[in-house]
């Protein structure tokens, strides 16, 4: 036999071990796990990831390029660039704003990032590992986005940047955000994360920004295991976020090239002697931050699947909010951004002040039930042990953050999940709630 | 500061020859390709498969502006093996790939600046894709010059866009130089070649200026060290530094 054939043979026996291997069996109410969250696949990401080992390029190559190139094209964004997480994408994109190759625009230590407290820990933590100085604002109850009138009255002259989540999914008023970081000359940070395929006007969140930031996560809209984009439309962001992705090099010839750039051998860096090989000229003190080809190979599978996910995500978000709307009154249910289709990460609940029963209550009960569910990620994030000694500013108050801690959490709207789990879970909401 | 090059699958949309086998190539390209004025790509003629190195492949400067339709233009003179292979082998539906964009030679910085741009031949592309992009966002600048020599009236193969370019570019100004003929009827022209010592002393009193040259590497030199001569700093004078 020959490779060719070997391989075939090989990827036709995975695809039958998928199908056997992973085909989940029914819903089965009070047995099954009606998760918040978690991978869907088959057999082709099975065989993509198959595949890609066996051309045994392991590191980020051929299968991440194309991912880069075709998940910018889905955006409708000029560059993408993988990295291996999420969070890696936030420090990406915020250490890229501190580049020298940004002038008199790049951020100095002590410069201000206005930034939400409710939040992820490292949409906050590259703010702090860059010597920068987070400005909290507080949030609103029902979208948990920041609102444009706190960014406004939070800038001050030290203020040069602004990074907010789009929380679970649902759009920060963008077209009011990027009318102030326009007029006061600030960078705009979309940690999109969250929001994969969510949209305002029509068009993809993660496409205002200066920058924006992607996660590949498992919890997440699609999945590489770990893994996480940084999008951008500017070209020198592009090219600093490449460099401190990939060690902090200045040369972007990709693997196996040489001297694309025909000046390989004749330009002068720093103090390095003129004509030193620019493929060992370091411009950043970078990371290797770099993915695997094979979960790469794995985001191409998911990534034609995405608009699938992102239409069940919002069929879900829709039966749950039909289902639970009666219980408004001692619920804050989730309210979509005005001018924004999003695509739901998770159904995000707020118990109401003055209620019988606590959050922590209800969300006993539902894990009792086999209903997993999630805290709004870490609370007041200024109460964490890693950030309260954290140099920070708060401009107003942070109330709403507050209070989200303490009476708010979320469950699952993901496409691993259907009418009969969603049948079920409004059940036992009903169950707990009607007894109070 | 250049984007990560893009590797992009692309067809032969269109061909035109002119004299002395210099061809004009419309490309569609599978996917949106970015660049910025002044850029140019690498150009493979055999397939490339991902799992491999990148094939042989020759630098051209792209001829026309950024654009979201997917089409890119570049502009060739026959000089080597590979370029001949080019015109005996490329066909309208012909398949190639090209990766882009690459080089620093760009205009980011001509905001509020008169610009001067010298061209020999088909060193004219970076500049048309310059002009075009200002033609297509109606963006105005102080002044424009352009001073561009060919060996015949025949091989000034965007007299028309040069044309539209003085009607339409506030500011815009062009003298052309042709060492054989005068034969032209759209524009007038001027014999000889290029002379560089008048028009460095003609260009360098121009004040805020920053001078693009784009050319035979003999040309760009002699420009280079006359336009030093009359006084101009050397960061004034862009071209791109190919080894």
């Amino acid at each position: 036999m020959t490779h060719k054939e070997i391989r075939e043979q090989i990827l036709h026996l995975v695809a039958l071990y998928a199908k056997e291997k992973f085909t989940e069996s029914n819903f089965i109410s009070g047995e099954s796990i009606v998760r918040y969250a978690g991978r869907v696949f088959d057999e082709k990401e099975l065989i993509n990831l198959v595949d890609s080992s066996l051309d045994f390029w392991l590191t980020t190559g051929p299968h991440a390029e194309a991912f880069e190139n075709e998940f910018a094209e889905y955006l409708g964004a000029d560059d993408s660039i993988l990295v291996n997480s999420g969070s890696s994408a936030n420090l990406v994109a915020i250490s890229s704003l501190t580049s020298p190759k940004l002038l008199d625009r790049k951020l100095r230590p002590g410069d201000e990032v206005i930034t939400v407290a409710a939040g992820f820990p490292t949409t906050l933590a590259p703010i702090v590992q860059n010597q920068l100085i987070p400005v909290f604002i507080d949030i609103e109850l029902g979208s948990y986005n920041a609102i444009p009138e706190n960014i406004e009255k939070a800038i001050s002259k030290k203020t040069k940047a602004i990074f907010l989540p789009h929380t679970l999914g649902n759009p920060f008023d963008i077209t009011a955000t990027v009318d102030i970081a326009t007029k006061y000359k600030l960078w705009l940070v979309e940690d999109n994360c969250d929001a994969l395929g969510s949209k305002f006007r029509h068009k993809f969140t993660g496409t205002f920004g200066d920058i924006s930031t992607v996660s590949f996560y498992p919890a997440h809209h699609i999945t590489m295991g770990e893994g996480g984009s940084i999008v951008t439309d500017n070209q020198d962001l592009a090219h600093i976020a490449r460099s401190l992705r990939d060690w902090g090099r200045d040369c972007y010839c990709a693997s196996g090239e040489d001297n694309t750039c025909g000046i390989r051998f004749t330009q002068q860096f720093g103090r390095l002697p003129i004509g030193y090989d620019h493929k060992f000229v370091y411009s950043h003190i970078g990371y290797n931050l770099k993915l695997t080809d094979m979960q790469a190979a794995v985001g191409r599978a998911q990534l034609g699947k995405l608009p699938g996910f992102i239409e069940k995500r919002k069929e879900n978000f829709r039966l749950l909010y039909e289902g639970l709307k009666i219980h408004e009154t001692n619920l804050i249910l989730p309210t979509a951004t005005p001018e924004s289709d999003p695509s739901w990460f998770g159904f995000i609940i707020t118990v109401r002040a003055d209620q019988s029963f606590t959050r922590n209550d209800l969300v006993k009960f539902l894990n009792d039930n086999k209903i997993h569910t999630r805290n709004f990620f870490s609370g007041n994030l200024l109460r964490q042990p890693a950030f309260m000694n954290i140099e920070h500013r708060i401009s107003g108050n942070l109330i709403n953050t507050d209070f989200i801690m303490n009476n708010t959490f979320f469950i699952g709207v993901y496409p691993g999940i259907g009418e009969n789990e969603i049948k079920y879970v409004v059940e036992k909401f009903n169950e707990f709630l009607l007894k109070q | 500061m250049a984007a990560a090059p893009r590797k992009v699958k692309a067809v032969v949309s269109y061909i035109k020859q002119f004299e002395e086998n210099i061809t004009y190539y419309t490309l569609h390209t599978e996917l949106n390709c970015r660049f910025k004025p002044g850029q140019f790509l690498h150009l493979a003629l055999d397939p490339y498969d991902a799992s491999y190195n990148w094939p042989e492949s020759r630098a051209f400067s792209i001829a026309n502006a950024p654009n979201s339709d997917k089409i890119i233009e570049i502009l060739i003179s026959p000089k080597g093996k590979f370029t001949n292979r080019m015109i005996r082998e490329l066909r309208i539906g012909s398949e190639i790939w090209i990766k882009l964009p690459y080089g620093t030679l760009n205009f980011d910085a001509v905001a509020n600046k008169n610009v001067v741009l010298v061209a020999g031949g088909t060193g004219i592309s970076p500049f048309l894709s310059f002009l075009r992009y200002l033609l297509q966002n109606e963006i105005c600048h102080n002044e424009i010059t352009v001073y561009y020599g060919v060996r015949n009236p025949n091989l000034i193969i965007f007299n028309e866009l040069l044309k539209e370019f003085t009607q339409k570019i506030k500011g815009f100004t062009y003298e052309i130089y042709c060492e054989n003929d005068l034969q032209e009827e759209l524009l007038s022209i001027h014999p000889g070649i290029l002379p560089v010592t008048d028009i460095a002393r003609k260009i360098s009193t121009k004040g805020d200026t920053l001078y693009y040259l784009s050319g035979p590497k003999i040309m760009i030199e002699t420009f280079k060290e006359e336009l030093v001569k009359a006084g101009i700093p050397g960061n004034q004078v862009l071209y791109d530094k190919w080894e």
